[in-house]
């Protein structure tokens, strides 16, 4: 087809704003699909990323629309939803020559509206600003298009008033589509650059690739290499989804599709990367390329330590599909083998966690998760270091630097004291502020990421009442005085609970960790120190209490089922316990470490 | 056998021997005291003697399951002793038919419930052990307890089963009641042991779930003793049981010589036994059954010719051996290795070996080659390390 009746765009979004009701939209008013097949798609199936309320994985459809006698092929490009994916949405924008930027009327502009315009800045796309949900009675799209018009520097006008629910404004968005982003213009004559912006591992054709072909073309039978990781492969299918898959001969410059080559594992497939055609090699890659970066750290364990096999499968099973995912085998003084596993953020480690313990039956025990680190040792060598019992000894470490993220923050302008005062106790440095309307306001700051891994942003929501919003963006790596905090349980040092701290806060952290320690961890039968120590300096304690009395004097008539059930109950909810020594530590405690919030006792 | 429900091939379950102990329920009190959460009413007459006559059906049911002769009966509650004589002689009569001179035929009884002719009647019945609900000599404690009777009476009590040649008796007493002090209980220990008794049970006042003085613990308007003046408590009955000859056979026991509850020792040995009435638990091939606690729901089943509505469940394997372990750990001579072994073909100390070697490697649990037991210091925590035990079946 020619390119000029081709649109590649991308719906983004803030959570929760209809991205998915406005694409079923697009794929109803094309006749992709069927009105009850719309409705269907309204009411949600719980999956896991339906429970989350996010898209984690990307994918495209491709639609047929008429417009005045002209038929054109849109293919329109999904983006993952949250902060860990960042990188994967710059690559589906990138795949993309526009986008359309959605807005809920009630709600305004919000983070990651922010977040996506400036990535889509970016990759310059053409955007087309969509005001939705105008059926709402809280709708205020006036005020909306001049939230937009204030982020952006557009005219309120050229916003497109839509309702994904009822239909209104549709046709205006699609004439937009068409008339307002542009055409692709590659050549379809040259060497071959098919961007990849996603993958999927089916269990029957193997691994699925999304890519975009921005110039010459690919074929079935083409021996293809990908130009970042060099691997090789035959091509044996080609196809659109629209939405069900349709096969085709090739692909195009301009065009977006699948491509299925005999790949057994989606670790092959780097999102970013190009491909290009064996023997007739482009010779520069498409721009952008980087290979995933894992941003957060942790270990698991197995909860009974003869898993281990186990969780060695389930973790293979599950990066079968998450390429992003990485784990090595280490073995921890305190609580034996287990993985080190590298993850995007926060989500996609719970997402991981999740999917090994209900889809393939283990259980995990986690250490709290760190972000990596940067350490310049004294001999001018610098070593990335992602758990902080890898940290050189002080005598050695010339400094050490954390990574550092930027942070946009939209908040209501009455709770901007409070925000503020929550990014001081982070270590935030502010950059500056920019009124996007007369009650609404976007704050920029630098924050460690370890800052915000956690619980940063419950804190967030409610210093704001609920309406704060955020979205970071890595930026680089920087040094500070940061701690290596060591915890003792009934004086051994527990490797699995240290923590890097920064100094100024050791103390109060390290107070309020043993602090949390003393709740989680039961009474034995003897006393348990408990120590926060930096080097050998202790700078906290706490004690749990030998247990005094725990004996049921009855028999209950012989009612023994009554007794044992009793018992029972005493270790109920203590499951995933580690043992430490002597020392019964529930996974809870591992987890201790990351609440350093709230107030001490 | 096995019901359907649970699941496991017949194979699975181990044969166990035939039952050789009754206990029967009685669900009756005069009043309810405000500690107990046992299943009893307080006593009507009409119900009674239903109840009665019901049992005589449940019992015409089960009475092939067990071996004869047994080695004991144990007529328990509720206040045996708070039903109409007539209805008590009717009922002593049915389990003593079973019951060879031989065999231990304990009944409890409370004080302020018995005169003469009810002491008769046990002798006459051949009852020949008694266990007497004392709970305590100090009227503040008795009181807030909720027990009818009073100090004097528990002595009087004691004086009718003695004087008609019962001295097979044991008095039940419980130490950790708001209020109470070391030197109170060291009094209601001396009166007690003064009465020359046979038998000593010490519990630690437990506030029980829906009890009247659990809502006043959590109300406020009482206070749980600190657990080291319990664990003193605990200490001085020991010791002072000890002197007066009783030896400590059990964490909650003490018996003279030869003088063991050997009723239950059935339930610590985790060996089978049969239980009638509302609220009772059998052991019978393998199968634990609990009627359900509820007399309307009894008498109507039975009455109708069907079994009482109950709850079961069938043990085999690890769990049963955990469970026989926290049953036998209670005791103070602890498990018989080679016993152990021979009922389950495993060694326990194998079977066990983590928590065990955690906690001998503590101090709390004693292993030789013969025995394993807890040590004298653990006691008074065993649920911590029983809990540990039936944790290792559930990995």
């Amino acid at each position: 087809m020619d390119q000029k009746y081709i649109r590649n765009f991308s719906i983004i979004a803030h959570i929760d704003h209809g991205k998915s009701t406005l694409a079923d939209r697009v794929l109803l008013t094309s006749g992709a699909i069927t009105l009850r097949e719309f409705r269907d798609q309204l009411l949600d199936d719980m999956d896991l990323e339906r429970e989350r309320g996010i898209t984690i994985k990307a994918s495209a459809v491709t639609v047929e629309y008429k417009l005045d006698g002209r038929t054109y092929m849109l293919n329109m490009i999904d983006t993952p939803g949250h902060v860990d994916f960042h990188y994967e949405v710059s690559r589906a924008l990138a795949a993309c020559d526009g986008a359309l930027l959605v807005v809920d009327a009630a709600q305004g502009v919000e983070a990651q509206t922010v977040a996506n315009a400036h990535l889509a800045r970016k990759s310059k796309l053409d955007l087309v600003p969509v005001v939705n949900k105008i059926d709402l009675p809280a709708a205020r799209p006036e005020d909306t298009a001049m939230e937009v018009e204030a982020l952006m520097h557009t005219p309120a006008e050229d916003c497109i008033f839509t309702s994904a629910k009822t239909g209104a404004g549709i046709d205006d968005m699609m004439r937009a589509v068409i008339e307002r982003l542009p055409a692709p213009r590659g050549n379809p004559d040259a060497h071959t650059k098919a961007l990849i912006f996603d993958s999927k591992y089916d269990d029957y054709r193997g691994v699925v690739v999304y890519i975009r072909v921005f110039d010459g073309r690919v074929n079935v039978g083409d021996k293809i290499r990908m130009m970042g990781t060099q691997e090789v492969y035959q091509v044996t299918e080609l196809g659109k989804f629209m939405p069900r898959a349709v096969q085709a001969d090739s692909l195009s410059a301009g065009e977006v599709g699948f491509l299925i080559a005999n790949i057994r594992t989606v670790k092959s497939v780097h999102v970013g990367d190009t491909i290009t055609l064996f023997g007739k090699e482009a010779p520069d890659p498409l721009p952008g390329y980087r290979p995933p970066q894992q941003m957060v750290f942790c270990d698991l364990y197995p909860g009974p330590t003869t898993q281990f096999p186990e969780l060695r499968d389930a973790l293979e099973k599950v990066q079968l599909n998450d390429a992003a995912l990485t784990f090595q085998p280490i073995n921890s003084d305190a609580l034996g083998f287990g993985f080190r596993c590298g993850f995007l953020g926060m989500l996609h480690m719970e997402i991981v966690q999740e999917r090994a313990e209900r889809e393939h039956g283990v259980e995990v025990v986690q250490t709290a998760p760190t972000v990596p680190y940067q350490v310049l040792k004294k001999d001018g060598k610098v070593i990335e270091v992602d758990s902080a019992g890898d940290l050189p000894d002080p005598n050695y470490v010339e400094e050490i630097r954390e990574p550092i993220v930027r942070v946009d923050l939209i908040v209501p302008t009455d709770s901007i004291g409070p925000v503020m005062q929550l990014a001081e106790e982070r270590r935030a440095s502010y950059q500056h502020q920019e009124h996007l309307s007369a009650d609404r306001v976007i704050l920029t700051y630098e924050f460690p990421l370890a800052e915000i891994i956690y619980d940063f942003y419950d804190k967030l929501k409610s210093a704001t009442r609920g309406y704060g919003t955020m979205d970071y963006e890595m930026i680089g790596f920087r040094a500070d005085s940061l701690v290596k905090l060591d915890i003792l349980v009934n004086n051994n040092k527990v490797d699995a609970l240290s923590v890097i701290v920064h100094r100024d806060t050791a103390e109060r952290r390290g107070r309020r960790l043993i602090q949390r320690l003393r709740k989680e961890i039961s009474r034995h039968l003897f006393e348990i120190p408990l120590q926060a120590a930096i080097g050998s300096k202790v700078i906290a304690r706490e004690t749990i209490k030998a247990v005094g009395k725990n004996v049921t004097a009855k028999c209950y008539g012989g009612d023994i089922t009554r007794k044992r059930k009793l018992l029972e109950k005493q270790k109920e909810g203590k499951k995933r316990m580690k043992m430490v020594g002597n020392v019964e530590i529930p996974q809870k405690a591992f987890m201790a470490v990351l609440e350093v919030g709230g107030d001490e006792e | 056998m096995c019901p359907d429900s649970c699941k496991k091939k017949p194979a699975e379950v181990l044969p166990a021997p035939a039952a050789a102990a009754l206990y029967v329920h009685v669900p009756f009190c005069r009043a309810k005291c405000r500690y107990c959460d046992f299943y009893s009413l307080v006593a009507e007459p009409s119900l009674a003697r239903r109840y009665v006559r019901a049992l005589r059906r449940e019992w015409a049911r089960h009475r092939e399951r067990l071996a004869r002769p047994l080695t004991s009966t144990f007529v328990g509650g509720g206040t045996p002793s708070a039903i109409p004589i007539e209805l008590l002689d009717d009922l002593l009569a049915l389990t003593g038919e079973l019951c060879d001179t031989h065999g231990e035929f304990t009944v409890e009884i409370n004080p302020g419930t018995v005169d003469a002719s009810l002491a008769d009647l046990l002798v006459r019945r051949g009852v020949n052990r008694v266990s007497i609900g004392a709970q305590s000599f100090d009227p503040g404690e008795l009181r807030l307890l909720g027990r009818i009777h009073d100090a004097g009476q528990t002595g009087s009590t004691v004086r009718l089963v003695r004087d008609r040649g019962i001295e097979n008796f044991g008095l039940d007493l419980i130490y950790g009641i708001p209020g109470q002090d070391v030197s109170s209980w060291r009094r209601t220990l001396g009166q007690a042991l003064d009465l020359g008794i046979a038998h000593l049970s010490c519990y630690a006042l437990s506030f029980e779930p829906g009890t009247p003085l659990e809502d006043d613990l959590r109300a406020g308007r009482v206070r749980e003793v600190d657990e080291s003046v319990q664990r003193e408590c605990y200490e001085l009955a020991i010791d002072l049981a000890r002197q007066a000859g009783l030896e400590h056979y059990e964490i909650s026991n003490f018996a003279r010589p030869g003088r063991q509850c050997v009723h239950n020792l059935t339930y610590w040995h985790n060996r089978p036994y049969l239980g009638l009435g509302p609220g009772a638990a059998s052991y019978l091939d393998g199968q634990r059954r609990t009627n359900v606690p509820d007399l309307a729901a009894y008498l109507a089943a039975v009455e109708a010719g069907l079994s009482p509505p109950a709850t079961d469940e069938c043990l085999v394997g690890k769990r049963h051996q955990a469970e026989t372990l926290m049953l036998e750990l209670r005791l103070i001579e602890g498990v018989d290795r080679r016993a152990f072994a021979s009922r389950f073909g495993v060694d326990v100390v194998e079977a066990f070996s983590s928590t065990i070697s955690r906690y001998a490697a503590q101090g709390a649990v004693v292993v030789t080659p013969d025995r394993v037991r807890l040590s004298r210091r653990a006691l008074f925590v065993a649920d911590t390390i029983l809990a540990d035990l039936l944790a290792e079946v559930s990995l």
